[in-house]
């Protein structure tokens, strides 16, 4: 099959459209033509339908064929090609505000995903950092802790050595101070002078009694 | 009382004769040229503008071409756009013809059958023509449908013969019988107001009812007078969708 709009240029087209009207209006008025004579000639009256008096037909088609030819070609030449002109502009106006609109909102969204992202970036950033101080936080408070244990474990063994060492010494002292003051009491009470080293195992044994019995 | 089928008749305005044949300037022609130049003026004005937000006027005649382009494209389709002016000629001027005939003591030109019939035979050839010209002899299968079986040849063949001859005549009948009989008992109507009024008083009151049916008449022929253009054009669309398209 032939393609079929473009077989005829639009202004071929017309000029073809209005040749056929003429065509068809000159063989349809000589056909009336003849039929008016043919109805003049039977009879003359004009009684009947008026749309059935032939002899009108040849002037209303003429003028018909006038008046629609002038139309037709005022409205394909110059009336609908400028309407759709208009149209045509407009719907581009539209379509490029639309395109406009399109690509302005693509780089509005670029510009949130952009966002979104140094967003996101900047979060993760922020939440390494806080893990990282944390860390180094809780790394230097164990070496620190370390470290103050282990002096204050030395220092409480030194302290513990001198109380240690302090406590013997008094108890040494103690001890002493009781046996002489028993020694003492002996002598004034009984009148017997006693031996103090002798009286000093005496206490120093009865204190481990008293530990045992603890 | 004024005969109705008065109004109909045909009374020239300026002689005029080529040869034998009479072609008068009648009442007919000269509501065609009203018609042709009300149109031409109102459409020049809607073009005129070409503004991107359309005023009033620009608005309508965009609403028409509108109007008319979807019926072209909707019937005919796409390549449909080659007939659009002329469909829109067609359309404003059976639409003019329409409802400037509703206008007292104008005339109507659709409602002459030499109108409507040259109309219908200019769609007809058209159609003929143009079938012819991009199909050549391979349009004539329009006459036989795809998919019958063959048996049924002898009686569809005849039958497509028919109703594509038959076209021109029921299409211009359509819009003439209507116009006609719109405008005949509108007449009649109008004639039982008049006869009612010149019995007397009491007639004169019992006048109004055909006056108030006038009235619905009148809105009702105005729908009928858009309907018929519309309904032509439409048809014709659907007609010439045969010179574009051989089997739908």
């Amino acid at each position: 099959m032939r393609e079929l709009s473009a077989d005829i240029p639009k202004k071929i087209f017309h000029s073809l459209f209005c040749v056929a009207l003429v065509f068809i209006t000159s063989a349809t008025l000589a056909l009336a033509g003849d039929q008016t004579a043919e109805t003049a000639a039977h009879h003359g009256d004009t009684d009947g339908l008026p749309q059935l008096d032939f002899s009108s037909y040849p002037s209303q088609i003429f003028w018909l064929i006038v008046t629609f030819t002038v139309l037709y070609t005022f409205f394909a030449r110059k009336t609908l090609p400028e309407i759709s002109g208009v149209l045509e502009s407009r719907r581009d106006h539209i379509q490029n505000d639309l395109d406009t609109a399109e690509k302005l909102r693509e780089e509005a969204e670029d510009a949130h995903r952009a966002y979104d992202e140094a967003l996101e970036k900047a979060r993760s950033e922020a939440s390494n950092m806080f893990i990282e101080s944390d860390n180094k936080i809780k790394e230097e408070t164990t070496k620190k802790l370390q470290v103050f244990y282990e002096r204050s474990s030395v220092e409480i063994k030194a302290a513990e050595e001198k109380i240690e060492n302090a406590k013997s010494e008094a108890f040494e002292e103690m001890s002493t101070i009781a046996a002489e003051i028993a020694s003492q009491a002996a002598e004034k009470i009984i009148g017997i002078s006693t031996d103090i080293n002798q009286a000093k195992t005496v206490i120093k044994s009865l204190h481990k009694n008293n530990k045992k019995a603890a | 009382m004024a005969n109705p089928i008065h109004q109909f008749a045909i009374e020239p305005k300026i002689p005029f004769a080529l040869g034998n044949i009479d072609l008068s300037f009648t009442n007919s022609a000269l509501w065609m040229v009203i018609g042709a130049v009300l149109s031409i003026t109102f459409l020049s004005m809607a073009a005129k503008q070409k503004s991107l937000v359309p005023g009033r006027m620009q608005i309508a005649g965009e609403m028409l071409y509108e109007v008319v382009a979807g019926m072209v494209r909707n019937n005919i389709g796409i390549k449909g756009r080659q007939y659009f002016p002329f469909i829109f000629t067609l359309f404003i001027f059976i639409l003019m013809g329409n409802v400037l005939g509703l206008i007292p003591y104008s005339f109507t030109y659709t409602s002459h059958l030499a109108v409507t019939g040259m109309l219908a035979l200019i769609v007809f050839f058209m159609v003929f023509f143009f079938g012819i010209f991009y199909h050549g002899l391979k349009f004539f299968s329009l006459f036989v449908p795809s998919g019958a079986p063959l048996w049924l040849m002898p009686f569809i063949i005849p039958l497509e013969l028919i109703s594509f001859f038959v076209r021109p005549l029921t299409l211009s009948i359509r819009l003439f019988a209507n116009m006609m009989a719109g405008h005949i008992i509108l007449k009649v109507v109008a004639g039982f107001a008049v006869a009612a009024a010149s019995i007397g008083a009491g007639g004169a009151l019992l006048g109004i009812f055909p006056v108030v049916i006038n009235i619905a008449l009148l809105v009702f022929e105005c729908l009928v007078a858009v309907v018929q253009a519309y309904v032509f054009a439409i048809l014709s669309c659907v007609y010439l969708k045969d010179t574009v398209d051989l089997h739908h």
